[in-house]
């Protein structure tokens, strides 16, 4: 999972890196805010279960962010499911 | 997830003690440098009023969150190592004035430099305990910083070098302009990840 990076959207750094690569920029959709609200989970404790801040799994459920793989395993596993019947490429 | 146990400390209210704090110990050093006609206390006064408002204004405008486990870490190393550092800063000046020998000279100017690296290893322990986001977010506010201080010292050594630039001990201030640069860089990188 490479990411949606924001290289259009946002920071010098990324300005930076733009003016010498072109990032591939190719968005997952994914189902963790609709399994958060299943499970009557706030963002703030489904961030302590995944160790990660609450700005990550808010970012995440946005899609402004797309986990590593392990991250994502982390997620299936804690949902239970498949780590493709959470999240899908971005368009399907 | 007991709603029974304490609250953590949140950033909101870090920011506002540290305003607040930071305001007392303007008016004081105000004060004392006014009573006793010491004009550096009165600038450093000046300095924490306005630093003292600065967090006051961030604390209006941060999420009200608890801090997580590696930020209160951080804060109870980052902020005595600070205090250390202030505090040996005006002891080695004090301490110079009394000290002849070149070896004693240099260990008394380099003193202030040890609390500095624990201020470091502060930061490198935050970004060691954070997710991958905040690390990829603290590549970038570093990458920035570090780019951005490095082309405008470049620049400052051009124009020192022409003479234009009237700034003794111009390398002092490559460190402070680093911190001030990431903290700037990592609020404009964070931006697009807030809430919302």
């Amino acid at each position: 999972m490479t990411g949606n990076d924001d290289v259009h959207a946002g920071g010098f750094a990324s300005c930076f890196l733009a003016l010498f690569a072109a990032a591939e920029s190719w968005a997952m959709n994914n189902h963790v805010r609709e399994l958060r609200g299943e499970q009557g989970w706030s963002q703030a404790d489904l961030a302590e279960r995944l160790d990660v801040s609450r700005q990550t799994v808010n970012a995440i459920e946005t899609g402004k962010y797309d986990p590593s793989l392990p991250l994502a395993f982390k997620i299936a596993r804690l949902f239970g499911q498949p780590i493709e019947a959470i999240f899908v490429p971005g368009g399907e | 997830m007991n709603k029974t146990q304490h609250k953590p400390m949140s950033r909101r209210r870090l920011l506002a003690i540290c305003g607040v704090v930071a305001l007392i110990l303007g008016v004081v050093l105000c004060v004392v440098g006014a009573w006793s006609a010491h004009r550096t206390l009165i600038w450093l006064g000046l300095c924490a009023l306005a630093t003292g408002v600065f967090w006051l204004i961030c604390a209006r405008l941060t999420c009200d969150e608890p801090l997580r486990a590696a930020q209160r870490r951080y804060t109870r190393e980052f902020f005595p190592a600070m205090a250390a550092y202030v505090l040996l800063l005006f002891a080695s000046q004090e301490m110079l004035e009394h000290v002849h020998a070149v070896p004693l000279k240099v260990l008394i100017v380099l003193l202030p430099v040890l609390p500095v690296v624990f201020v470091v290893r502060a930061m490198v322990r935050l970004i060691l305990a954070s997710d991958e986001l905040e690390r990829r977010l603290q590549l970038e506010a570093i990458s920035t910083a570090s780019i951005s201080v490095g082309l405008l010292s470049f620049a400052a050594a051009f124009l020192r070098g022409a003479g234009l630039l009237p700034i003794d001990n111009a390398l002092m201030w490559v460190l402070p302009a680093l911190f001030g640069a990431y903290g700037i860089a990592n609020w404009w990188v964070r931006r697009r990840f807030r809430d919302g």
